[in-house]
């Protein structure tokens, strides 16, 4: 099996080829079976049933009119330098790349993909911690040692909206929570001790951490479809990139 | 032509116009915290987390759960031909916090998941375009469907739409009506809200849009939300009836068979005067069974959305300095202006207690709610993260008038020539219940124990009461529960006493800080209803004016090159217990709480400052993102 690129090459040379063939010279509009033929698929692909002879008669009078008007805007060079033109073949160009047929990965292949992204795969490391809240920076330096002192913590602060314990969150989550900000401390928490004050969009807190919960990867089994969907996305911009550098080396870059 | 034009009208109407949940927004824990915390999903067992729903107990003081009840997928007609091809399921999963690929090629993502969702799409033609692009349909074989299965830009949608209203306006309108088309997709819209709802996590609910309109786009449009796990057979839907009182009727006789429901009318204020008038859909006068049957089937309404606030406008306020809020002036789906009497919430609210106090009945006795209105799938609420509401049409600013265009159009405008630039990155609802279960979250939609927001996070608690605790107490919630009633409900005034109301409000983590909490009041006395705004908590050591009613200035500010915010102003929190210093206990009067923040860009400005050009002038460059609770009623001793 050659590289995709290869017969990709070979596809498009053969396009060309029979692009030059059909050609006869510029200035006939051949109206033949093949141009009937197609017209007639594009209209039953729309509409469930073949054209009728009317229909179709109609259908190669716009063809006509099109391919006409076509053929005197490439002759007066307007597609020459027409951004919208011009980034429409480029994507032309890449959506042919893309879809040159690839083998679907094996279950190998898969697990590969799969462990060599696992951090991708896994739940977030989760914090479990208690918090005690101030609104101020002063009352809460002057309460630390109660704080810290630790028996009755949850009456040492002020009351508010929060929660004095949370379960399992997810630096997200505790953005959420707390503000993006906050979020960044998490990780100087510390386990079974107050630590503090940090500050959130509320105010200050003492957070005593109970538990961290490691980041878990989510079984392959339980998420092969999204594995398979971001192999396949990256198989596509590997060739691309392939492709890319295909056509530069043919190319010469001269920079002035 | 004459009918020809009603129903085209009537038929664009709501067109245009028309997590990994997050357990927390759990309430003040106290000791609920460690109940709740043995019910939360352990990281170590993401494996189990499909193996059982089970709910978990609950927290008596109650938390807050905020979602969108107004969602729309591909099954709605405007949404698919627009380019929204997102399923119930994708909604649903979208709301979790997963990312979603808009039809103009980026991706859509929550930047905090929501607790609730509820897919409602427009119940008549449900899913009957998707099926004429489906050429496995056999609505794809009408004449009509031609071009639906390769719908290209926006321009070429807009025509193919045309097309089909003038279809539907035909007599052969009846090609389209193919109930298996609607049964398909109603079922998936059931079962896709079974799959995803998962007790303690994430609720969902069975739901759909009534969507009529009058004539001249007057529009009556309302969610219809199922308590339970399975609906009736079709939705009653426009094509049944444009009254809204056979909706109730059929809301009704469906109650008796076991399916409980409730209808949250929306968009009010495009209404031109018609959702909250005062007189029956056929202009006769209002009765009390009318009344009943109202508040039976619509405890709530929604007060803000992507196309506009319903709150009150300035015409209809001209006291209240903060009225003018995300006004959209036009009748839905059309650049008719609609007449704000009879098309805001305040006012009803008010007309509400004279027709008490004058008939004894009160059809608008409602609590509020806000949501998105959303045509992709996806709320879009966040000013800064915000791609506007249907499909391919505005989801760049240029298109929704945010950004002039490359050059003035024919008619001399630097803007698109639209109404988007009037919607709002908005709203969401809030609400307090033990559990975020459905049966919980209904029961609250029920009792209107409800807020609505523009699209922040603000969490308000509202109770009312005789005896109300002290606001340090250290069991306050509880205490204020036993001895008070909270936002939705009636209080009955007590000879010599006043009643006091607890207003306490926390931020939006992510957001500006809160500058101000106020209390809206409205009464009749002598037969004349009157409104009046209280701010009753100020932040950043403010102090009340006793004569003026109104907090000092905190000075707090906006960037509009940076769009960065003032961080070391405004309040983490709001809380007091507050007196009404006019109270009088022979007067029927209704109070409700608004929260407002500091300043923050509109997402018109953000538009602008990305695209590197001067915002808009003839819009407003920031705005202050705010919160509305449900009244409590006070009525008068006996």
């Amino acid at each position: 099996m050659k590289e995709p690129v290869f017969w990709f090459l070979l596809i498009g040379a053969v396009l060309f080829g029979a692009d030059q063939y059909f050609t006869i010279e510029s200035e006939s509009v051949v109206v033949d079976d093949g141009v009937r033929a197609r017209l007639n698929s594009l209209w039953q692909a729309q509409m469930g049933n073949p054209a009728t002879p009317e229909q179709l008669e109609s259908l190669v009078e716009n063809w006509i009119r099109e391919e006409v008007m076509f053929r005197e805007a490439l002759r007066l060079n307007l597609d020459r330098d027409d951004t919208i033109i011009r980034r429409r073949l480029v994507q032309k160009l890449r959506f042919l790349a893309e879809d040159v047929a690839v083998n679907p990965p094996g279950p190998a292949d898969l697990k590969a993909f799969y462990e060599k992204h696992i951090s991708q795969y896994s739940e977030p490391r989760r914090y479990s911690f208690s918090q005690v809240f101030f609104s101020n920076l002063a009352s809460a330096e002057q309460k630390t040692p109660m704080v810290l002192a630790g028996d009755d913590w949850k009456s040492v602060g002020e009351t508010s909206m929060l929660n004095h314990q949370y379960i399992a969150k997810s630096e997200r989550e505790i953005g959420n929570i707390f503000g993006s900000r906050f979020a960044t401390y998490a990780n100087n928490f510390e386990l079974d001790k107050w630590a503090g004050p940090f500050k959130s969009s509320f105010g200050y807190h003492y957070i005593r951490l109970e538990r961290v919960d490691e980041p878990v990867a989510l079984p392959l089994a339980s998420i092969e479809m999204k594995v398979l969907a971001d192999f396949q996305e990256e198989q596509k911009r590997v060739m691309l990139d392939k492709y890319f550098e295909s056509l530069l080396e043919r190319t010469r870059l001269v920079y002035r | 032509m004459k009918l020809h034009h009603v129903v085209g009208c009537l038929l664009v109407f709501g067109l245009l116009q028309a997590c990994e949940p997050e357990a927390g927004s759990e309430g003040p824990d106290k000791s609920t915290s460690e109940v709740m915390a043995t019910n939360e999903m352990s990281p170590n067992t993401v494996s189990d987390a499909m193996s059982e729903k089970i709910a978990p107990a609950g927290n008596p003081d109650k938390n807050a759960y905020f979602g969108d009840l107004h969602v729309h997928t591909m099954y709605s007609f405007d949404a698919f031909i627009f380019g929204t091809t997102a399923s119930p399921d994708e909604a649903y999963e979208f709301a979790k916090g997963a990312p979603l690929r808009h039809p103009g090629g980026f991706d859509m993502q929550l930047k905090v998941p929501l607790d609730f969702y509820g897919v409602s799409d427009h119940g008549f033609y449900l899913g009957a375009l998707k099926a004429m692009a489906d050429p496995e349909s056999k609505l794809s074989k009408l004449e009509v469907a031609k071009g639906m299965s390769e719908l290209g830009d926006a321009d070429s949608r807009k025509a193919q739409f045309g097309k089909i209203l003038n279809f539907i306006t035909s007599d052969q309108r009846d090609d389209l009506l193919d109930p298996r088309v609607f049964k398909d997709a109603w079922d998936d819209i059931i079962a896709a809200a079974n799959r995803h709802n998962d007790p303690g996590k994430f609720t969902t609910f069975i739901a759909y849009e009534f969507t009529s309109s009058l004539a001249q786009f007057e529009n009556l449009h309302r969610n219809v939300i199922f308590k339970g796990d399975s609906a009736p057979e079709l939705p009653f839907t426009r094509l049944d009836s444009l009254n809204p009182e056979d909706l109730w009727q059929w809301m009704d006789e469906e109650r008796e068979l076991g399916f409980e429901s409730l209808a949250i009318p929306h968009n009010s204020n495009g209404s031109n005067g018609e959702m909250l008038k005062l007189a029956t859909f056929n202009n006769n006068p209002l009765s009390r069974q009318y009344a009943e049957t109202r508040m039976r089937n619509e405890p709530l309404i929604e007060i803000s959305q992507v196309k506009g606030t319903s709150d009150t406008h300035p015409a209809l306020s001209p006291n209240d300095e903060w009225a003018n809020f995300e006004i959209m002036p036009y009748r839905i789906a059309s650049k008719l202006p609609s007449k704000p009497e009879g098309s805001y919430v305040r006012e009803a609210l008010k007309n509400g207690l004279e027709l008490q106090e004058k008939k004894g009945f009160n059809p608008f006795k409602f609590g509020v709610v806000g949501s998105s209105d959303t045509h992709n799938a996806t709320w879009s609420g966040d000013e800064d993260n915000y791609w506007s509401k249907v499909g391919l049409t505005d989801d760049d600013p240029v298109e929704r008038g945010s950004v002039p265009m490359a050059e003035p159009d024919g008619k001399g405008n630097a803007y698109a020539d639209t109404y988007y630039q009037t919607w709002s990155a908005a709203g969401l609802a809030g609400v307090w219940a033990e559990r975020n279960t459905r049966d919980d979250i209904y029961s609250a939609l029920r009792n209107k124990e409800t807020f609505g927001t523009s699209g922040t996070r603000i969490k308000v608690r509202f109770f009312a009461g005789h005896e109300l605790p002290r606001s340090d107490d250290p069991e306050l919630i509880a205490r204020a529960y036993e001895s008070g009633v909270p936002m939705g409900s009636d209080l009955i005034a007590e000879s010599g006493k006043t009643p006091a109301f607890l207003i306490w409000a926390s931020r939006d983590a992510n957001s500006a800080g809160l500058q101000r909490a106020q209390i809206i009041k409205a009464s009749i006395s002598n037969g004349k209803t009157t409104e009046k705004v209280f701010d009753v908590a100020c932040s950043d050591g403010g102090i009340v004016d006793a004569r003026s009613h109104r907090c000092p200035d905190n000075g707090a500010t906006v960037n509009l090159e940076t769009c960065a915010y003032s961080q070391d102003l405004g309040a983490a929190e709001l809380k007091t217990l507050w007196k009404d210093p006019e109270y009088n206990p022979t007067e029927r009067a209704m109070y409700y709480v608004r929260v407002l923040e500091n300043p923050t860009c509109r997402w018109s400005t953000w538009d602008a400052i990305r695209a590197g050009v001067t915002p808009r002038q003839d819009l407003p460059a920031t705005l202050q993102e705010r919160a509305w609770t449900s009244p409590i009623w006070v009525e008068p001793a006996a």
